[in-house]
Parts: structure tokens; C-alpha cells; sequence
């Protein structure tokens, strides 16, 4: 915040690389285990989430479903994806039209009518 | 007894408050008299008669008006050959249009249903705006647009405020070169192209003039389907719209026309919203060529009708004789059943008189569509299936009647309600907007509607004679849809008319 910007920028910026990297992969290992990528566990009420999976094709929707109850059938077991497996997945591919989602509300929410 | 004295009493209320003396006043008891009537018969005592022709003493002479001046058409070419063409109008909106003359016929099996994708894609998403921002900057300046595209062209055209016309032609031009494509683009206009073909099973006529395209034309150019086909539609992407477009959208097929607008402020936004664009020389389209043959297409079971297509080869746009082809079209004329037949309707064109009599008959009027050098000319009809037969025999003998020439009054008639039409129509800014484009396009110059009306007052019945031969010589084209068991095969139809 306020305080770090007595510190040099590329030391920050290096600590907080750093720090994002280990999250990321402690999070990305959680992940694999149970077979789903990041976007399959973003929040589905937010509205941008519901806009993006409305507009999935058909196969990727199916996809994204079979991957969660796999997941939820491996938690409820004990149990996690086998190495194999978990190395083929990649966590973080982008499926999800969330940008374009994201620029229709907003442009919408800041529209300013004037005439 | 109770309830009797109740009535009359309501009765007399209501009576009182409109002021009538009695009810019985007057022998008729349908008349009832009331206050105004005692008005007018004391002040018609001494009449005292003003005629309207003589102006009241001390009231201003009103001027007469001043007949507007004849517009004036100009036409300009930039410097990459794209045309701008407008007409001059004292109006307070403009009326504008942006043509590229592409259309289903410069379609290739690649891109096959492009066009009817572009008219769904128009003034959506485009590659600068958002759907959202393009419809509320249009509706900011109060205007209207639309888009549709044809055998022959893609039409984006709109209206608004004549000092809007900047902003709007700027809109128009935006989402015609630049349309967005992704996936979501696509996948919206995918679902109004199949709600299209979904709905073009209810619309019989349309089917048919279809079908008669796909015959006459041999499935190709012309004949290309107008319609994206299903199955194309569910595999079209973005990459063969950007294909087409790049391919068939070069600066000399591009007019700009609008009503409204002052010429040289229309040549300025023209330049500044196609000026950079790179003239390329794309592939013309084949010649069309015409063959007779028939298409018969069975309809959904419950249809309950049949629509039927009787055509011949008709005139090209750039034809001499166009004019009495369409004084023809005039003659034989048409409409709904409803509007038919029975004293006091009064309506005289051919098909009224011949073929709509026919209680079988729903409806049935002329056909005649022109392109660049090739048109469709005949008749239409919808008829219940049992009535078919007998509805075809009516049309081979109207088309045959034409044959045996025209009466002077018939002729007179023809060629006064053409120029009446003609006239009505063009009272229309959005129909003289589409003419200058249209006209620009198959002529090179613009005939102006008095030019037209001074043409249609020369033809002779020869004219017609001459016409209607070169119509009746060209194998037929017959097209059916609906309930088709009882359609008459084509050799029996082509062994009637040349009989």
C-alpha cells in the first residue's frame, strides 16, 4: 500500500511476483488434484460469470460440467486425479468470455444519456 | 309496476339532462330534437348566404404559393470510384442509403449465405463499438436504420434529422465495412438467420419466387439461394464474412445515395468514411442465363394451400422496352381475392377480372423483377389444392391473352395507373433515396421520374405486342409449393401455353 512506496519499486514488484507465483501454484496444485481449471470455480452468481456461460457452446458447457462433478465425486471419496492425469491439465486456460462480458456492463452501468 | 315507474323516471332524467323538450316533437320517434336544432332554425329564419369563394371585406389576400422548384440530381464520383449520388429537398430529415452492389449473386459455394449473415450483422456489435453503444448513438440522433440484403445488393439505409445526417452516414458506413465477428457476433446472427429460414416455410409466395430464381437461374448467381441454407449457417464463422466482404466490397461497387442533404456536404461524408479505401477489381459476376424448367416443393401437411409460379424470361433493368413491361405487369395487375370480383368493386386489371373470379383463387397478381440484364416476368397465384388445376389453366390463359393485344382504353389505362404509381411512390424520400441508388447502379445516370412518365405516355399497344412476344417465346418456369398432388406436370403446362 501507501507505506511500500518508500521502498524501490523493483524490489516490491519482485517480492510481490515472488509471493504471487507460490499462491498460484499452491492453488494451481489444489487445482489438478481435483481436475478443474480456475474459471470452473469462479463465482457462477456473479453477473459477469452467468453472462459468459450463457454464451459457452454447447461442448465446452458440457466440459465444464463433466470436470466439476468429477471433482465432486473425487472430494467426496477422499480421493484425487491420478499424476498422469493431473499433468495434462493446464489450470489456467481462458474458456470463459468474461472481458467481453465484463465491457458490456460496465459500458452499460456507466452509460450517461445525453441527449 | 315498481320497476315500470323506475324506468320511465330514469327515462325522464335522462331526457332533462340532454334539454329535450318532449320526445314526441317530431313524428319519427328516432328523431329526437335538442336545444342546437331550436339554434338553427331561429338564425335560418333570415338565411344570409356567404359564399366561401368571395374573401371576407378586411381580411389580408392570402398569397399563393410558389410551386417547388424541380430537384436536381447530382452525381459524383471520388477519386476510387465510389459513387454519390442525391436529390435536392426542401425537407427537414434526410433519407439516406448505402448500397454495395455484392449481394447472393456474387456468393461462391464458399461463401454461400454471406449476404443474408451481413443483413443480420448490421448495426450490431462493430469493430469499434458495442452493440449496445452503436443502437444508443443511432437512437441519440433520432434516427432510424436498417439493412437488407438482396440478390443483387446489399442495402444499409436510414433516416434522421437532415443535420444528423453526418453522424448517422458515419454509423452506417462503420457497421457495413467493420462489423464485428467473433463468436458471440456470429452466434447471434446465426440464430436470426435460422429464425429466417425457420419462418420462410410459413411464406408461401416467397418460397415460390424463390424456387423460380433457383430454376430460372440454374442454382447459380441469381439462382444462389437468397436464404443461407441450415446446415452452411451452422458452420458459417467469422473468417468467410471477412472473406466476402474483402472480396466483393471494392470502392466501384459502392454508392451512396440520400434525399435531403446537399450534395456537396453528402460527397464530404462519403469521402470521409470510404475515401481510403483501396480500389481493388473484383471478380464480375457470370452473366445469368435463362432456362425454363419446374420446381415443384412439397409444403407441411397442414398447409391447406398451394402457391404457384408461372414465369418466363423477363427484361433487364437496362432493357429499352422495361417501361412496357412494366405498363404489362400494370395491366394484368392483381391482389387478394377479398378485393375481388362482385358489383361495385370495380377493379378492372386482367387478373382481377379473369382469375380471381374463381372462388378457389386466394390470391394472385403479376410478377416482374428485373436485374442488370435479366429478369422474371408472370404470374402468381395461391389457390386451395383442389381449385389447382383449374387455377393453372386460368393462368396459362391470361399469359396467352397477351398474345392477342390490348385495347386502346385498356392501354390507356395501364399506362396512367403505371404513371400514377410511379408518381405516388416517388412522393416517398425513402423511395426516391432507393431509386437514385438503384438507378445509379443499373444506369450510370438517373432518369427522373417526369423523363419516366413522358416514356410510359409514348408506348403504343405495338409496344406491347412486341413485349409479349418476346415474353411467351422463353420456356416457362413453373414453380410450386404446398400441397402439390394436383399440380399439373411441366410438360402438360408447356404443351398448354404453346398450344
Amino acid at each position: 500500500g501507501g507505506h511500500a512506496k518508500r521502498h524501490s519499486h523493483s524490489t516490491m514488484s519482485a517480492l510481490l511476483r515472488m509471493a504471487a507465483r507460490w499462491y498460484q501454484e499452491g492453488t494451481a496444485k489444489e487445482l489438478r488434484k481435483y481436475g478443474l481449471l480456475y474459471q470452473d470455480i469462479l463465482n457462477e452468481f456473479h453477473p459477469d460469470v452467468q453472462v459468459a456461460l450463457s454464451r459457452l457452446s454447447p461442448e465446452e458447457l458440457s466440459n465444464r460440467n463433466k470436470r466439476l462433478k468429477r471433482a465432486a465425486d473425487l472430494s467426496v471419496k477422499h480421493s484425487e486425479l491420478s499424476p498422469e492425469a493431473q499433468a495434462k491439465i493446464d489450470v489456467w486456460r481462458k474458456y470463459l468470455p468474461l472481458e467481453r462480458a465484463q465491457e458490456e456492463r460496465l459500458e452499460r452501468a456507466s452509460y450517461k444519456h445525453i441527449p | 309496476m315498481l320497476r315500470s315507474t323506475a324506468v320511465t323516471r330514469s327515462l325522464r332524467k335522462q331526457l332533462a339532462l340532454a334539454g329535450s323538450r318532449s320526445i314526441t316533437s317530431h313524428p319519427n320517434p328516432n328523431i329526437v330534437t335538442g336545444p342546437d336544432q331550436n339554434w338553427y332554425r331561429f338564425h335560418n329564419m333570415w338565411p344570409v348566404q356567404v359564399p366561401l369563394s368571395t374573401p371576407l371585406p378586411g381580411t389580408p389576400a392570402a398569397s399563393e404559393g410558389v410551386a417547388a422548384a424541380e430537384p436536381k440530381t447530382e452525381i459524383t464520383t471520388l477519386s476510387n470510384g465510389v459513387r454519390v449520388i442525391s436529390e435536392g429537398s426542401s425537407s427537414i430529415g434526410a433519407s439516406m442509403a448505402l448500397y454495395f452492389a455484392s449481394g447472393s449473386r456474387v456468393e461462391t459455394d464458399a461463401t454461400m449465405g454471406s449476404s443474408h449473415f451481413l443483413q443480420h450483422l448490421a448495426f450490431k456489435a462493430s469493430k469499434d463499438k458495442s452493440h449496445f453503444k452503436m443502437t444508443r448513438d443511432i437512437e441519440k440522433i433520432g434516427g432510424h436504420a436498417v439493412a437488407g440484403a438482396s440478390r443483387d445488393c446489399i442495402a444499409y439505409a436510414g433516416e434522421c434529422l437532415s443535420s444528423n445526417a453526418d453522424r448517422l452516414m458515419a454509423l452506417m458506413a462503420e457497421t457495413a465495412l467493420n462489423p464485428r465477428l467473433e463468436d458471440l457476433d456470429m452466434d447471434n446472427a446465426r440464430a436470426l438467420v435460422l429464425n429466417d429460414v425457420a419462418n420462410s416455410s410459413k411464406n408461401g409466395p416467397g418460397t415460390v419466387l424463390d424456387a423460380m430464381h433457383t430454376v430460372a437461374y440454374s442454382g447459380r448467381g441469381l439462382g444462389a439461394p437468397l436464404l443461407c441454407p441450415s446446415n452452411v449457417a451452422h458452420s458459417m464463422s467469422g473468417d468467410t464474412i471477412s472473406t466476402f466482404l474483402k472480396d466483393t466490397v471494392a470502392p466501384s461497387r459502392v454508392i451512396v445515395s440520400a434525399v435531403g442533404v446537399e450534395h456537396a456536404r453528402l460527397v464530404d461524408m462519403a469521402s470521409a468514411a470510404f475515401g481510403d479505401m483501396a480500389s481493388s477489381n473484383p471478380v464480375a459476376p457470370a452473366d445469368a442465363k435463362y432456362t425454363g424448367g419446374e420446381f415443384y416443393l412439397p409444403g407441411p401437411m397442414d398447409m391447406g394451400e398451394v402457391h404457384i409460379g408461372i414465369g418466363m424470361e423477363g427484361l433487364g433493368c437496362s432493357h429499352a422496352d422495361l417501361l412496357a413491361l412494366a405498363t404489362i405487369q400494370t395491366m394484368l395487375g392483381g391482389g387478394d381475392s377479398f378485393s375481388a370480383g362482385g358489383p361495385g368493386k370495380g377493379l378492372k386489371s386482367r387478373i382481377f377480372v379473369n382469375v380471381l373470379y374463381n372462388q378457389g383463387v386466394l390470391s394472385s397478381s403479376a410478377l416482374n423483377v428485373s436485374y442488370a440484364e435479366t429478369g422474371l416476368f408472370g404470374i402468381t397465384a395461391t389457390t386451395t389444392p383442389d381449385h389447382t388445376s383449374v387455377t393453372v389453366e386460368l393462368l396459362i390463359k391470361e399469359l396467352k391473352r397477351l398474345k392477342t393485344g390490348v385495347s386502346e382504353e385498356e392501354l390507356k389505362r395501364a399506362v396512367n395507373m403505371t404513371r400514377a404509381s410511379l408518381f405516388l411512390n416517388l412522393e416517398n424520400n425513402g423511395i426516391v433515396c432507393e431509386d437514385l441508388g438503384r438507378q445509379l447502379m443499373y444506369y450510370g445516370k438517373r432518369h427522373t421520374g417526369k423523363e419516366l412518365s413522358d416514356q410510359l405516355k409514348k408506348i403504343t399497344a405495338a409496344d406491347l405486342q412486341r413485349v409479349s412476344d418476346k415474353l411467351l417465346s422463353s420456356d416457362p418456369v413453373v414453380a410450386a409449393y404446398g400441397d402439390i398432388s394436383c399440380m399439373p406436370s411441366y410438360s402438360t403446362i408447356v404443351s398448354a401455353m404453346k398450344a
